[in-house]
């Protein structure tokens, strides 16, 4: 027979913020077997309708280098003097933003993707935000894959740095996951959340130094960079692969702290204010 | 609360009904959450109204509860509050054990996944690790019946019926002490619904909880040994199943006796509902009920004799013509259905213009306990030309003598007889 359990009005409020943490972290490890279910359920049966199926987790990234190594070609970008061949230089940068996206829109429809079954099955579903990390994860190992292989075929060695690109994703998944987890609960209230940010981050694009050195622009577009977090989550681990050079560890581990305390408030906001809105998805 | 499986007391759960205030509340609630601000969940603002009030209950081990009230009276959401999916707004839920809830079969159900696949997708989700689905997946399969050949297949080949079965043949074998069904064997076979009724009984048996939701009052007579009716979210009986049955079906006799009223009041015609056809050589004036005493009646009781008149206007001279009449049951089922030519029973010749009424007299109407409605036509006897066709809301309820449960489609009086005809 398993141990009491007592629902109460507003009862995970009740609950303090390290609790809450160490709460998200026994329900993540004691849903493992149902994150590999889904993660199973919605990555790998993406691609069952598809006469490609899994090739389509290698041409995709494969399109990618593809242009940008044609408009390189063709002179229509004028990036500056970055340092290694651009294609290379653009794709790493443009990984990187684009696991940040993937963490963000995914995290952003934590909730929204188990509409079908989340109002008759009661889970833990801090499952669902860990499993949407896994499947953008797997995405960008492949990209990674490939990216090394356009590098190498360009005549760059990669540092040994790259070895820590585990760690380096860390907190760029945590700043994404914070965002994505804010959204997640307020677009299910009110669909003007999810225009709104998907608006703001058409915009963070252009104020990170993705595609672009920020040294070599405009004041104003130095000074966003500078305050934008996401400046030195995606460019410090991009240099250091690239050129094993890192231009402010300050800012970056600055960067890092910040990442995991919004990723913490995010996270407790998720688990507190879910099951009001779950109800209100009907 | 050692036998207690679950404790419900003064347990209520609002909604709203306007959706911009919906997101407003929805909104604000979430950012007083985020800054740490304790609001109150136990007062109605504008536009929201209780969809539970004021519940309370418990469930021992061994027992059986169904629970069964009209659309909209809280029943799923009750069992949502149960399973832990939504949260309370007053009063508190305790549950001992471990608690499955079959409120949608096969939640969670790929269709490109096969239907092994599936299994163990849904299995985890109700709570079993790898282990336990490996141990119980053979049983799962035999219960369900699906075919090892099917079991490969993706699930989007399968029919309704198949999911149904394998969804509920994951849940009652997912080692639940307690077990929520809401109203999953309206669909597939007769011989699994039987099947399923028994395991669920024989789940109860094993001293576990069982809590039951379903419109057919036949499956929570043979499962349930307790019921609860809700209406509008309240409580408004708790005991017996059999007691809580025959309350029930005089509830929802009135409740759809009065809906059936209100058109009434709406209608262009007084005592019309619906006109299908008519024409200007034929005008309605009146529908009704009499007694055998040739009152009009609103309600009778089984085993009575019963007339229908009706009285219309023909405004023009008709040769001949040809007249039906039905009484319909709520579903629509045409219970009665007369016609006045058939086989030339009788024949109405040369309708001058004038006012009519036609009474139809009915001995023992065999009627079931009930709400039915009269609908009427004529047709011009030479050209079969179809004049009228209403169908009115002319409406009688049918009362038990005594206390007497909706079964089978036709009531008949009957008596008992058991004799031992000889010692074996």
């Amino acid at each position: 027979m398993g141990n009491k359990v007592v629902y109460e009005p507003n009862q995970y409020a009740k609950i303090g913020f390290l609790k809450t943490m160490l709460v998200i972290i026994k329900n993540t490890i004691a849903s493992k077997e149902l994150i590999f279910q889904l993660y199973k359920r919605d990555f790998l049966m993406q691609y069952k309708k598809s006469f490609l199926g899994l090739g389509w987790m290698i041409f995709g990234p494969i399109m990618g280098v593809v242009s940008w190594v044609l408009m390189d070609s063709a002179g229509v970008l004028s990036p500056g003097d970055v340092g290694v061949p651009y294609p290379v230089y653009v794709l790493f940068g443009t990984s990187i933003w684009g696991l940040f996206m993937s963490f963000f829109t995914s995290t952003s429809q934590t909730l929204q993707i188990a509409a079908g079954f989340i109002q008759q099955v009661n889970f833990h579903h801090e499952a669902l935000v860990f499993k949407q990390g896994l499947q953008n994860l797997t995405n960008f190992g492949i990209s990674l894959i490939i990216n090394i292989v356009v590098m190498l075929s360009f005549g760059v060695m990669p540092t040994g740095f790259i070895v820590l690109v585990p760690l380096f994703i860390i907190p760029i998944f945590f700043l994404a996951a914070c965002a994505g987890l804010m959204v997640s609960i307020l677009s299910t209230l009110t669909s003007d959340v999810s225009r709104i940010a998907s608006f703001f981050l058409s915009l963070l694009m252009f104020i990170t130094p993705v595609i672009y050195d920020s040294s070599e622009k405009v004041v104003w577009l130095q000074q966003c960079n500078l305050y934008n977090p996401l400046t030195y989550l995606i460019t410090a681990p991009r240099d250091l692969i690239l050129t094993g050079t890192m231009s402010n560890p300050f800012y970056y581990i600055v960067s890092i702290v910040m990442a995991i305390l919004l990723f913490m408030v995010a996270l407790r906001f998720f688990y507190i204010s879910e099951k009001k809105v779950i109800e209100k998805m009907i | 609360m050692s036998d207690v499986l679950i404790k419900v007391d003064h347990l209520s759960k609002k909604f709203c009904r306007s959706l911009k205030r919906s997101m407003y509340y929805g909104v604000t609630d979430a950012l007083k959450t985020m800054v740490g601000i304790n609001y109150s969940t136990d007062t109605l603002r504008p536009s929201e109204f209780w969809s539970l009030n004021d519940i309370s209950f418990e469930l021992r081990r061994g027992e059986s509860l169904g629970i069964i009230g009209l659309n909209g009276s809280g029943k799923s959401t009750l069992l949502r509050l149960l399973a832990g999916i939504f949260p309370p707004d007053t009063g508190h839920i305790e549950i001992k054990g471990k608690i499955g809830s079959l409120i949608a079969v096969g939640a969670g159900f790929h269709p490109h996944m096969s239907g092994k696949e599936n299994v163990y997708l849904n299995a985890t989700l109700l709570g079993m690790n790898r282990r336990q689905i490996d141990e119980k997946f053979n049983q799962i399969i035999a219960f369900s019946e699906i075919e090892n050949e099917s079991l490969e297949a993706p699930v989007s080949t399968y029919s309704s019926g198949m999911k149904v079965r394998l969804g509920f043949s994951i849940a009652i074998h997912c080692n639940t002490d307690i077990l929520l069904v809401d109203e999953v064997l309206s669909v597939g076979d007769l011989n699994f619904k039987n099947k399923s009724l028994r395991k669920m009984s024989k789940f109860r048996d094993n001293a576990n909880g069982l809590i039951f939701i379903s419109h057919q009052l036949e499956q929570v007579r043979v499962v349930c040994d307790k019921l609860m009716i809700l209406d509008k979210g309240r409580v408004v009986y708790y005991g017996t199943t059999d007691e809580g049955i025959q309350l029930y079906e005089e509830l929802s006799q009135n409740s759809r006796a009065k809906s059936i009223s209100r058109i009434k009041t709406d209608t262009k015609y007084v005592g019309i509902d619906r006109a299908v056809i008519t024409h200007d050589d034929i005008e309605l004036i009146s529908t009704n009920f009499f007694d055998t005493n040739n009152s009009i009646i609103q309600e009778i009781e089984t085993n009575k004799s019963l007339k229908v008149n009706i009285k219309f206007k023909a405004h023009n001279f008709i040769e001949e013509i040809y007249l039906s009449i039905g009484v319909l049951n709520d579903k629509g089922d045409q219970c009665i259905w007369l016609m006045s030519n058939d086989f030339n029973k009788v024949n109405f010749k040369d309708i001058e213009k004038g006012t009519y009424s036609l009474t139809v007299d009915i001995e023992n109407h065999h009627l079931m306990p009930g709400v039915y409605y009269l609908n009427y036509a004529i047709r011009n006897g030479k050209t079969m030309e179809l004049y009228e066709k209403i169908y009115t809301n002319t409406v009688i309820k049918v009362k038990a003598k005594g206390k007497q449960l909706e079964r089978g489609i036709v009531h008949v009086s009957e008596t008992w007889d058991l004799q031992k005809t000889s010692s074996i």
